[in-house]
């Protein structure tokens, strides 16, 4: 009985001994995650040419068609491992670099490299834009899909750091966008 | 004549029906039984938790699979389709892998740089296991002795003794190894570098690493048939085949988008993939290299581990 005791014991000093150790080690910025990772796909109809819908995304180096991006910088326009910083309102800055170009296709994908869970709350965020010819081939279909873990890497995340409150942001920046560049874009400016 | 058609589809569909696979869809929280003969999805097992890793027994009983927000693993009977037990494992339990003669399954803790020990007649966690950072991967040897964790944050692959349940070796891998699998004569393990965009070749028993693959990015997994590896690439859309031989390129076949969980059916035909943004499964042909058949599943699937029942 008292073997049975001292061997439970033991374990469960291990158990919280890793536990302690796992609190210091698991925030490493840039790559550790939750367990689950999030998607949001938005798509919008645009009464324009895809021609002229991917004229006004397809440029890597030029984000202002999205409301808080006040300035884009970055190298190597479309190559794939293009990099851009795009600065918003506020000053916050967001490092993406570009993955996947299809110029025929209308799509590219792109992954964020660095960026403060405070500005937006993800962590190994990667989104896909694509152009398409709407449904009843009179306009356009923009979409925009998006993959990512939650701004807090360990277990138990707080609030505003949790699943819902990433996939809350990323589904409000994309319908913000979307809307936006649709404005832009069927109003001519 | 039409008999002998009749007669060859039969035994072809009897043949190929032998096998089921057991995927995780983590986003919808249940587990999909899917018949691989007919590509169509026999059962949905309500999970909870946010499922990811499954391992099935060799014996085909149970699947065995890991909620890392339930802190749980769920004990599924395979063949009725019923949950049977919960074991609660506190922590983030991620992957999972089942010893071969079913006595003993093995979880990744994802949090903490340790492997819980479950019996699985008692259903009750028995030991932990010291290993590297962010355990992810698991798989054991054919012959029981040894379990292997791919240690993400540490960049290297744990080697641990199942009977003394301590890390014998650790083998410095790829950048971010998540998937691990193990040849079937037990002599190789590959382990999918997330980080590095490659595949390490492990040999077992000199303990070192003694290759390294170029695939495409963010590789999750590795699947081993006709003397190939076979590797999803989450950001590439993509299924890397390399020749295991001369562990050279052969080939990259366009699947879903970010395909993660990846395996091979028992006879080495067959190679299923998980598609977790897409939504799919896909049936590649190991031979021709090609997709012959996809199948709906619910949201996010990701298959992680050894998520295939043979049914006879």
């Amino acid at each position: 009985m008292r073997v049975t005791i001292g061997r439970r014991t033991a374990v469960a000093a291990a158990l919280a001994a890793v536990g302690a150790a796992a609190l210091t080690a698991a925030f490493t910025p840039a790559w550790a995650h939750g367990p689950t990772r999030q998607k949001v796909r938005e798509s919008i109809e645009i009464n324009a040419d895809p021609a002229k819908v991917w004229a006004a995304i397809g440029n890597f180096q030029d984000m202002s068609w999205l409301p808080p991006v006040t300035k884009t910088e970055g190298e190597k326009g479309n190559e794939i491992g293009a990099t851009r910083r795009l600065t918003l309102t506020g000053g916050a800055t967001v490092d993406e670099e570009l993955y996947k170009f299809d110029g025929a296709g209308m799509t590219y994908s792109y992954r964020i490299t660095a960026v403060d869970v405070k500005a937006l709350p993800v962590t190994n965020y990667s989104s896909t834009l694509t152009v398409a010819p709407s449904a009843d081939g009179k306009g356009s279909t923009l979409e925009w899909a998006g993959a990512f873990y939650r701004g807090f890497p360990n277990n138990d995340p707080p609030p505003e750091l949790s699943d819902e409150a990433a996939v809350k942001a990323v589904k409000g920046l994309y319908q913000a966008g979307l809307e936006s560049l649709k404005k832009k874009i069927e109003s001519g400016s | 004549m039409r008999a002998l058609v009749l007669a060859a589809l039969a035994a072809s569909i009897a043949h190929a029906s032998a096998e089921e696979a057991f995927v995780t869809n983590q986003l919808s929280d249940d587990l999909m039984v899917v018949d691989l003969a007919t590509a169509r999805a026999v059962a949905t097992i309500p999970i909870g938790g946010k499922p990811a890793g499954v391992a099935v027994s060799a014996d085909g009983r149970f699947a065995y699979v890991t909620s890392p927000d339930a802190k749980a693993v769920t004990v599924v009977d395979a063949a009725t389709r019923k949950v049977s037990g919960r074991i609660e494992v506190g922590g983030g339990p991620l992957g999972i892998a089942v010893a071969p003669d079913g006595k003993t399954v093995y979880v990744a803790d994802w949090y903490a740089a340790a492997v819980r020990v479950i019996d699985a007649a008692t259903r009750s966690v028995t030991a932990s296991v010291a290993v590297g950072a962010s355990p992810s991967g698991l798989a054991v040897t054919p012959d029981g002795r040894w379990l292997l964790s791919a240690d993400r944050d540490d960049d290297s692959l744990s080697v641990v003794d199942t009977a003394t349940r301590e890390r014998k070796a650790s083998i410095k891998v790829g950048t971010r190894p998540f998937g691990v699998t193990i040849d079937a004569d037990g002599k190789r393990a590959y382990t999918a570098n997330v980080g590095s965009n490659d595949v390490s070749v492990i040999d077992l028993a000199a303990g070192s690493e003694i290759g390294r693959v170029p695939v495409g990015m963010r590789p999750y997994a590795v699947a081993l048939a006709q003397g190939r590896g076979f590797v999803t690439d989450q950001y590439g859309g993509t299924v890397s085949v390399f020749d295991l031989a001369t562990l050279k390129p052969v080939k990259r076949i366009t699947v879903g988008d970010y395909p993660e969980g990846i395996a091979a059916t028992a006879d080495g035909k067959r190679i299923i993939v998980a598609n977790w943004e897409s939504n799919t499964l896909h049936i590649i042909d190991a031979t021709e290299l090609k997709v012959i058949g996809e199948v709906k599943t619910g949201d996010g699937p990701r298959a992680f581990g050894a998520f295939l029942r043979r049914t006879e």
